[in-house]
């Protein structure tokens, strides 16, 4: 394959790192396993996920659709802070802090 | 920034014999299910293989479920591509003509 990935064109939140990654994921009251799901049900779920949660609460969501790390934190909009990390073969966590 | 494609347009120059690449990025088995007169599956997860190994026409419109993977996706084939490339707005879920 010749030229930029899919990756690259998919409009990300903030990327955190491997470390940051890991506590973000401890701190998680919820996470949601979206491997294998597609456009629009990662968004739906994780607006429902959102509204039952507090404030200050964080919701993971995995995924390997590259397109939700852009589609899930934009259909979640103002209420959450987002922030990314990918593991560098095709799977993703999408960190939602409810503001 | 892609354009924007609404999906009356594509119906009607779909009926017009308008030449166009219309992707379905949807999976297989939704695809095979029922989709839109002449548009062509190639799956979101085969876009990378595939966007090198095909011609492509003038113009590519991306369709997908609920028109935003389709952004993404416009992006990248806009980018990869000669092709004048838009997403279809609103996906299948905006679409109001035939299906088969």
């Amino acid at each position: 394959m010749s030229g930029p990935s899919l990756d690259d064109f998919v409009d990300m939140p903030d990327e955190v790192d491997d470390e940051t990654a890991e506590r973000l994921a401890e701190q998680a009251v919820e996470t949601q396993d979206m491997t294998g799901e597609v456009c629009p049900y990662p968004q739906v779920e994780a607006k429902k996920a959102i509204q039952r949660l507090d404030s200050g609460d964080l919701l993971l969501q995995e995924t390997d659709h590259v397109p939700s790390t852009e589609n899930v934190p934009r259909a979640v909009g103002d209420a959450v802070d987002a922030r990314v990390w990918r593991s560098g073969d095709g799977l993703y966590r999408i960190f939602l802090r409810k503001r | 920034m892609v354009a924007e494609t609404p999906p009356e347009e594509v119906r009607a120059r779909l009926e017009a014999g308008e030449g166009f690449d219309l992707v379905d990025i949807r999976d297989a088995d939704a695809y095979d299910e029922a989709h839109i007169p002449g548009a062509e599956n190639v799956p979101l997860d085969d876009l990378e293989d595939a966007v090198d190994d095909r011609e492509w026409a003038d113009e590519v419109i991306v369709a997908c479920y609920v028109g935003e993977s389709s952004v993404q996706v416009a992006r990248f084939l806009d980018a990869r591509t000669d092709a004048e490339v838009s997403s279809m707005a609103g996906g299948y879920d905006a679409w109001r003509g035939d299906l088969e």
